[in-house]
Formats: structure tokens, sequence, C-alpha cells
């Protein structure tokens, strides 16, 4: 083969590679295959159109608010623990590691780990989901009645 | 407006998290200034060589003038009134 | 109005635009990212919950908005460049592509250390920052493609079939995050109704978009002079030039 269709053929071969590789990943991240995405409504009366609920043990991402009043550490284990909540029914989330400063009251919450009862969630990643509004301080406490204010201040 | 820090110190804390606001702004002005960078040199390397071709091109031309002038002197050297190149001036017009 | 439109498929017209817009661009680039950056960075009032982490919003959003962009001009180029047939079209196509890469790798990389922070992640497999990756690779796909072919024809041309097909992307990428349940948030301003953020921190996010704008027009206009001399490298116009010589040998035209 001459040199110039070989390096042709490289290139394009290459080009292949990366579009599949592209396409591969875009697959992996919309299946939700590795961690199926749970409401806490939806672990407790199962999904809406199937009706599945998630068996205890298995690994699963959930995502709520934080319900007020729910978040305490404990003293001794120095785990945190948390209520998340969309539509009604509450599933507790245990973790056990510093929270994310956006984390507090009423935020969206993404958390990653094992069901380990039928309302308990064992969590081994934690993340803050925030909205798309940005405003000095002192409109949102005037607009939407929110002082954020850290974890570690908060005192979690 | 008004400067939103209370002192040099705190602009560059950023309220605590100084190490991912200035990684972010340094890290984009490296890359907008290499890119920028980068094409200007090349824009120099061009013009450079676009010049050097032209001059290369003046002193190709200026050679051969200069070779044309020579073997032109040399032949009226050796043939000093034109006799190889002499017309017959009165032959019959047809 | 065609006849003068279709004069710019001509390298020396084209040349001759650049020339006319490089210093207009190179201005405006340089004002709007000192006054919007300076504002932002230490004039705009800092978020409610996001903290003064909020100000990279003024490199992100605007390298991630044009990176998009760029890549739609960049495929508007290929196209014009294939069914016009229109060399001057692939060149502004090649121009451009460095600068969206390098627009893209900077929105995922002020993207991550913003997301860690806030989120409390580098990284995360959303749609919204997947896609987005895909997007750099997509920009690294029609570069490397165009370097491969020797033909700078047959380059152009499949270049300009990866660069076509790759602006599927970008309505994914924009709408990632209404169609999927994704870690980043909604639409901020690039949507319909009023922005969700305060006049004075939108202000000079605004000024920065124009900024960064501005730059990506200043570099790839000098990327397409450059690309545009190296093609045209021994016709008559490029060495009159640059030197009011009216050419070599070499200079009866060189396709």
């Amino acid at each position: 083969m001459n040199p110039r269709r070989k390096q042709r053929l490289v290139a394009v071969s290459s080009i292949g590679v990366l579009l599949v590789a592209a396409i591969g990943f875009m697959l992996y991240a919309l299946q939700d295959s590795i961690d199926v995405f749970y409401t806490p409504s939806e672990i407790i009366d199962g999904k809406a159109k199937t009706g599945i609920k998630p068996i205890v043990g298995q690994r699963l991402r959930i995502g709520g608010l934080v319900v007020p009043g729910s978040v305490s550490r404990n003293e001794e284990t120095l785990a945190v623990s948390f209520d998340l909540m969309d539509i009604g029914p509450k599933v507790t989330v245990r973790f056990n590691g510093s929270l994310p400063d956006l984390f507090r009251e009423g935020q969206g919450i993404v958390a990653t780990g094992i069901l380990q009862e039928s309302n308990l969630i064992v969590a081994h990643e934690v993340l803050a989901k925030h909205d798309e509004e940005y405003m000095p301080p002192e409109l949102a406490e005037q607009l939407k009645g929110i002082k954020h204010v850290k974890p570690e201040q908060a005192g979690y | 407006m008004t400067f939103q820090f209370d002192s040099i110190n705190d602009f560059f804390n950023m309220g605590g998290y100084a190490f991912f606001v200035w990684a972010s702004f340094i890290c984009t002005f490296l890359c907008m200034a290499g890119v920028l960078i980068q094409s200007l040199v090349v824009s120099k390397k061009i013009k450079q060589g676009v010049q050097k071709e032209r001059a290369r091109a003046e002193r190709i031309m200026a050679a051969r003038a200069q070779r044309k002038l020579k073997q032109q002197t040399k032949r009226k050297a050796q043939d000093p009134n034109n006799l190889e190149n002499s017309e017959v001036v009165d032959e019959p017009k047809t | 109005m065609w006849k003068w439109i279709n004069s710019f498929a001509k390298p020396e017209k084209a040349y001759w635009l650049c020339d006319v817009l490089q210093n207009w661009f190179a201005a405006v680039a340089i004002t709007g990212l000192i006054i919007g950056i300076v504002w932002g960075l230490g004039y705009a009032p800092s978020d409610y919950q996001q903290g003064d982490s909020f100000r990279i919003i003024y490199i992100h959003v605007p390298s991630a908005i044009l990176a998009m962009g760029g890549y739609v001009a960049m495929a508007i180029a290929a196209l014009v460049g294939i069914v016009w047939q229109w060399r001057t079209a692939f060149m502004f196509m090649v121009a451009i592509a460095p600068v969206g890469a390098v627009m893209t790798f900077i929105s995922l990389f002020t993207g991550s250390f913003w997301g860690k922070p806030m989120w409390g992640t580098w990284w995360i497999w959303d749609a919204r920052l997947t896609s987005q990756l895909i997007l750099l690779f997509l920009y690294l796909g029609v570069i490397s493609l165009y370097t491969a072919f020797e033909d700078k024809q047959q380059a152009g041309k499949a270049a300009g079939v990866m660069a076509m097909v790759g602006v599927i992307n970008i309505p994914i990428i924009h709408y990632s995050v209404e169609w999927w349940n994704t870690l980043h948030q909604g639409a901020t301003i690039t949507k319909i109704g009023k922005p969700s953020i305060a006049p004075e921190m939108l202000w000079p996010l605004l000024i920065c978009i124009v900024g960064f704008a501005a730059f990506i027009g200043w570099v790839t206009i000098i990327r397409m002079k450059n690309e545009i001399i190296m093609r045209d490298l021994h016709r008559p116009w490029v060495a009159k030039r640059f030197g009011g010589f009216e050419g070599t040998e070499n200079a009866q035209g060189k396709q």
C-alpha cells in the first residue's frame, strides 16, 4: 500500500475509533444502567410506569430535596444522616464524609450508594445540585426567604 | 459599583474558593494567550518565508542579468565590428 | 449582491476582508475581556449560595456558549465549502477549529474546577458534561482529518463532512439539561424568558461573552490569513503584497 494511502487509512481509522468512543461514552452516560436513578417516592412506591422497586443491597442513585429538620450528625461515628423527599415519601440517607458546600435544608441532593433497608441508603457519594438562579444574599433572603449557610457553619 | 472585597487578601482568598477560582482564571488566560501567540508566531514565520523567497528571487534575477551582461561584453570583445551578425544592408527587397 | 458575496471565494479578497476586520476584533476583544473580567472578579456581588466561586461563571459560560457557536460557524463554512466549492470556506473552517477546541477545553476545565467545590465532584457522566466532552472530540476530529490529507481539496471535504455531521451535537448539548436527568442545572440566560440572574451579575457576563467572541474572531482571522498565504504562497498577489516584487519563475501559477 502506498504511504499516502496508508497515512489516510490510519487517520480515518483513528477518527472512527474516536467517534465510536464518543458514542460509547454517550450511551454509557445516558443509560443509567450502572447507577439507576430513583427519586424517594420511586424507592418507596416503585417507578411510575413499571412499578419496579429497587431491591435491598442494590447500588443506586437517589435525587431529592433535603427535608428541613432531618439533618443530624452522629457524635460517635461522625456519620451524618438526612432525609430526602420529592412528592411525599421520605428516604433516609446516611453518609460518612464532608458534605458539599451547597448542602442545606431544601436543597436538591444526588446521593449514590447501597439500599440497606427499604427506606435507608448508605451513601458513598453525596452531591449537591443547584438551580440556575444567581443572586446576591440580600435578594435571596428577600425573594426566596433563603439564607444559605455552609454545612460546617450550620453544624452538620 | 463597589469593590466587593474588604482587602486585597480577601480578593485573593475568594471567600475560601481561591484555589478553584484562580486555577480556572489562570488556565483560561494561558490557553487564550497560548493560541493567540502561536498564531502570531506562525504569521511572522510565513511573512519571513515570503520575504526570503523574494530576496532569493531578486538575487537569482540579478545574477542572471549579470551573467547576460558578461556574455555580451565577452562577445563584443571577440567580435568588435559585429562581423558575425553583419547584415548586408543593400540587399534588394523582394 | 451575489457577485459581491461570491467574490470572497477568492483567497485574495478574503485576505483583504481579514485585514479590514482584524484590528476591530482585537480592540473589542481586549476591551471586552479586561472590562468584563475585572468587573466580574471584583465588582459583581457574590452569590447567596455559591459565594465567590460563582465568579468562574465569567469564563465558564462564555467559553461554553462560544465553543458551541464556533462549531456551528465551522459547520456552516464546511457546508459552503462542499456545496459552493469555496476554498476560502475550508480555510475558515480549519482556522476556527483549534480556537473552538481551546474554548471547549476551557469550558470543561473551568466547569470541573467549579463543580468540585459546588457539586462535590470534578466530573460526572451526565448528559451535559458528556456531550460537551464529545464536542471537544469532534473539534479534534475535524483538525486531525484535515491534517491527515496531503491534498487539501480532499482534506477540506473530509473534515467538512465531519464538521457537518457533528453539528447534531449542538442542540443535544443545549437541551441535555431538559431531556435528561442531569446534575448540571438548566439554562440561566440562553432561554426564552427573563434571565434568572441578578442584573449586577448579568452585565459583566454579557460583556465577557462579547469579549470572548471578539477574541475568537481575532485569532480566527489571524489563522485564516496564515492559511491563505500558505496555500497561495507562490501566487503573484502574495509576492506583490509582501514586497512589491513581481514574482519569480515559480509565480507562473502553482495551484
